[in-house]
């Protein structure tokens, strides 16, 4: 085998090519197409949304990876916006009321995990589930209120507004994370395990591999995440409202697959969750630059989501039947 | 091989029940340390379970196993593991997601929580693995979905092997190899065996038993036979003993053939065929006749069922039906012809389990008992689903009962009767009474010979030798994908077919 030329099939068969490629395409049609598009406050909303969304994202990859996914993560970052913001507003110091948010997250998590590793309920029906119940409970602590004290002590905003040579602590922190997971997806060995969990189930079980338990740690890892992207939210707008988080769980499911996951589970990375979710922020941008009707967002996103999963499904059945599976 | 040699494996009345299906009935017997003791039988004669038990994958209901004078206290794979147990399955463990390297090694995530894996070490580690196997198709970061089905099954083996066990179980493991990767496996477990492994083989290939295996334990219907030694053991010595069941005469019947067969031909496959999969098979059946087709696991019978009826695709393959040659193999174009499939997996296709009985068997004639209007007459329904009951005494509490809460034998009645109701012109059953209890089996059997003589040509696919004694005038026997002849009337013996079934005909011939 000529080294050469599988390294060029290696680079273009990854499963985060195809929407790394589409992403600069956007972007290079976005740089030369748009005046304000380098403008610092174009690149300021870009990268406040891309940082929590990307949070998400990586915990929803994770889930993918297992085979699972999580439809509450977006009523769970709005029940930890409103609790801190509670929090905040009756004087429980920063730390603490971050930790409180944290614990939701957590918590909400935990219950997942359970619902769907040990009970063995559909993750679909799980979530769901768990989504009306904690959307309930945010709305209950918001009554008619849209927003909650909005004067949050100095030491909390700057989680949302501080910066480091123009790039905002969040996306500082979302990179961190991008780096760790990476590093644990690919050559850790309980990163490996998540593939060999959500690749293929049955064997694991035969290998011994403890998947409810790992079920349980990842469901709880993407509530922590949650909770970090609702807080660096909330401190970013100053106030908290139940709409924070509304729709995320999509995006972010969305973003996973155009990024190389499946929700067969077994594969997607970190960096293709990054790069979904920053061409899912591109799109947005795009539109909004181009003062293209939003609406129009939805059908090509739509689109390409459908191409990009239809042609890996043809590559996927094209390569078994050439090996004589089917 | 002396006789004083220490047992290893004591296994002791090891049963497991399975719904109504006793899998295993106090199976006893003893593997010594250091032979290749094969384990032979037919197809659900409890190879499986019985290795899945040691392995910890399934819990026996009764008795218990002792490895090395110490009783095994749980049944799970990671104890056995413990205990260096390693087994190679019947349906692969192979993660396709993954490269070949972490394949070859799954369990290199026990090495610690934070540390990081030395994937040079584990690759280098793997290319020696495949260096010493003189396995040069594959590369150790290949991923494994890209590895070919001989090649994946190759490197669980490779894995089980490598994790140096003090018992290996390998079932089937040379069912997806050529005879060439298959002579080489031999040749590494008699080194191995050499080395002090313990091995508990599993395999239809007689040859390869009486060449490697120091001794074999035969089981039939989930019930230990005899063990033989390497000086007992011949071709005819293990035919006669996985066969040698005593025959009910009741239970399977023995019908006259039909001698002369009817040189019209209802039903013709010619030269179907798939890479890797199926040789050209052909076969034709004759107007009036039960057609039998048998193979032992991994033979091909499924598949080729399942091709013949557009179920798979296929590379080549001409199919006639009473002289008309089918346009497209497809599985509409078949129920189109009058030519219906009945599916022995009742679980996975054939019934809607959580309809009523009725909607089951009124799902393939929704023409029949619907009005001008499209509606479906109820009470027209209720007469047909009754009246089938009664044909073939389905025992259910209601018309509204679902297929999910009847008995496997009324689930299959319901099936059969479901297909039969559409009037079909051929039928072809696949494994038509898997894993029923004995009554309804005579019932089913009774009912395919009743249609039978009204004419319906019928092909049957079966891994039970009796069932397809006592149903069919003339039987094909498949061997390692290919069909590999046919008996028909009286040469019709377990002997004969089994023989054809485990011996390449060229080798039977002479
Ligand atoms: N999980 C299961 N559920 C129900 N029946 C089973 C299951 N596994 C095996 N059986 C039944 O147990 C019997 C023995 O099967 P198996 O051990 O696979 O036989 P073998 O390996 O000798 O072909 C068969 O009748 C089979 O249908
Ligand atoms: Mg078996």
């Amino acid at each position: 085998m000529k080294m050469s030329g599988l390294k060029l099939k290696n680079v273009i068969q990854r499963s985060e090519f195809a929407v790394i490629a589409i992403t600069i395409i956007l972007f290079v049609v976005l740089a030369t197409g748009s005046d304000i598009f380098f403008n610092v406050n174009n690149l300021n909303s870009l990268q406040t949304s891309i940082a929590p969304s990307a949070l998400v994202a990586f915990g929803m990859m994770l889930l993918l990876i297992l085979g699972v996914f999580d439809l509450s993560v977006g009523a769970t970052m709005a029940l930890v916006g409103i609790s801190v913001s509670t929090l905040l507003a009756s004087g429980v110091s920063v730390p603490l009321a971050v930790l409180g948010g944290f614990g939701i997250g957590v918590l909400v998590g935990f219950v997942n995990g359970i619902l769907v590793g040990v009970v063995g309920i559909n993750p679909l029906i799980a979530t769901i589930g768990i989504k009306f119940m904690v959307q309930g409970l945010a709305y209950m602590r918001m009554s008619n209120l849209y927003q909650v004290h909005p004067d949050f002590p100095a030491s909390f905003t700057i989680l949302g507004t501080g910066k480091l040579f123009g790039i905002y602590y969040q996306f500082l922190f979302m990179i961190v994370i991008l780096i760790i997971l990476s590093i644990f997806l690919k050559n850790n060995g309980i990163g490996r395990r998540l593939y060999y969990i959500g690749g293929n189930r049955n064997a694991s079980r035969l290998m011994g591999f403890n998947s409810k338990r790992m079920i349980i740690i990842i469901y709880i890892v993407i509530g922590l995440l949650a909770a970090a992207a609702a807080i660096f939210s909330i401190a970013r707008y100053g106030n908290a409202n139940r709409y924070l988080g509304s729709g995320i769980e999509m995006t972010a499911i969305i973003s996973c697959v155009l990024g190389g996951a499946s929700l067969s589970g077994g594969k997607g990375t970190a960096m293709g969750a990054l790069f979904g979710v920053i061409f899912m922020s591109l799109m947005t941008n795009f539109f909004n630059l181009f003062e293209v009707s939003s609406t129009w967002q939805d059908v090509v996103v739509g689109a390409i989501l459908i191409i990009v999963v239809a042609a890996d499904g043809y590559l996927t059945l094209k390569k078994n039947k050439e090996l004589g599976k089917i | 091989m002396n006789d004083m040699q220490d047992d290893l494996l004591k296994i002791k009345g090891i049963s497991k029940q399975y719904g109504v299906v006793k899998a295993l009935d106090e199976v006893s017997f003893s593997v010594r340390a250091g032979e290749i003791h094969a384990l032979l039988g037919e197809n659900g004669a409890g190879k499986s379970t019985l290795v899945k038990i040691i392995m910890g994958e399934e819990r026996p209901s009764a008795g218990s196993i002792e490895l090395d004078g110490k009783l095994m206290e749980e049944f799970h794979p990671n104890y056995s593991r413990g205990m260096g147990i390693q087994m190679v399955h019947q349906e692969l463990a192979v993660f396709e997601n993954m490269s070949v390297t972490e394949n070859l090694f799954p369990w290199m995530a026990d090495e610690g929580a934070v540390r990081s894996i030395k994937w040079e070490d584990y690759n280098s580690k793997a290319q020696e693995i495949l260096d010493s196997f003189e396995f040069r198709t594959v590369v150790p970061t290949q991923r494994m979905d890209t590895v070919n089905l001989a090649g994946q099954q190759m490197i669980e083996i490779l894995r089980c092997i490598y994790a140096n066990p003090k018992v290996l179980l390998l079932d089937e493991p040379t069912s997806g190899l050529n005879n060439e990767e298959a002579e080489r496996l031999m040749l590494t477990l008699k080194e191995l065996k050499a080395k002090g492994l313990t091995i508990i083989y599993i395999s239809h290939r007689l040859n390869e038993i009486l060449d490697y295996a120091d001794r074999v334990t035969v089981m039939r219907d989930g019930k230990f036979v005899c063990t033989l030694d390497k000086d007992e053991m011949n071709e005819q010595s293990l035919i006669n003993n996985m066969t040698g069941r005593e025959f009910s005469s009741t239970l399977y019947s023995r019908k006259t053939y039909k001698e002369t067969i009817n040189p019209d031909i209802m039903f013709e496959v010619k030269a179907l065929s798939k890479k890797k999969v199926l040789w050209s098979a052909s076969l034709k059946l004759f107007k009036g006749e039960v057609l039998g087709v048998f193979g032992l696991e991994g033979s091909g019978t499924d598949r080729l069922s399942r091709m013949m009826y557009g179920l798979e695709s296929v590379d080549e393959a001409d199919i006639w039906f009473e002289g008309i040659k089918i346009k497209r193999i497809t599985s509409a174009e078949m129920v189109k012809n009058g030519i219906l499939y009945l599916n022995g997996n009742r679980k996975y296709a054939g019934l809607l389990h959580d309809s009523s009985v009725m909607d089951n068997i009124s799902l393939p004639q929704l023409k029949t008992v619907s009005n001008k209007w499209t509606f479906i007459q109820t009470k027209k329904l209720a007469g047909i689903t009754k009246s089938f009951i009664e044909r073939f005494s389905i025992a259910i509490p209601s018309l509204k009962a679902c297929p999910r809460n009847l008995s496997g034998g009324n689930q299959q009645k319901v099936m059969l009767a479901t297909n039969i109701a559409t009037n079909p012109k051929l039928l072809i059953v696949n494994e038509p009474t898997r894993g029923i209890d004995v009554g309804a089996k005579v019932q089913i059997h009774n009912q395919l010979l009743n249609i039978a003589s009204e004419g319906v040509g019928i092909i049957v696919f079966s891994s039970e030798l009796p069932e397809l004694l006592s149903l069919s005038d003339r039987i094909i026997v498949m061997h390692e994908k290919r069909i590999n002849g046919e008996i028909s009337g009286k040469d019709m013996t377990e002997q004969s077919i089994m023989r054809l079934a485990s011996v390449r005909s060229e080798e039977v011939a002479v």
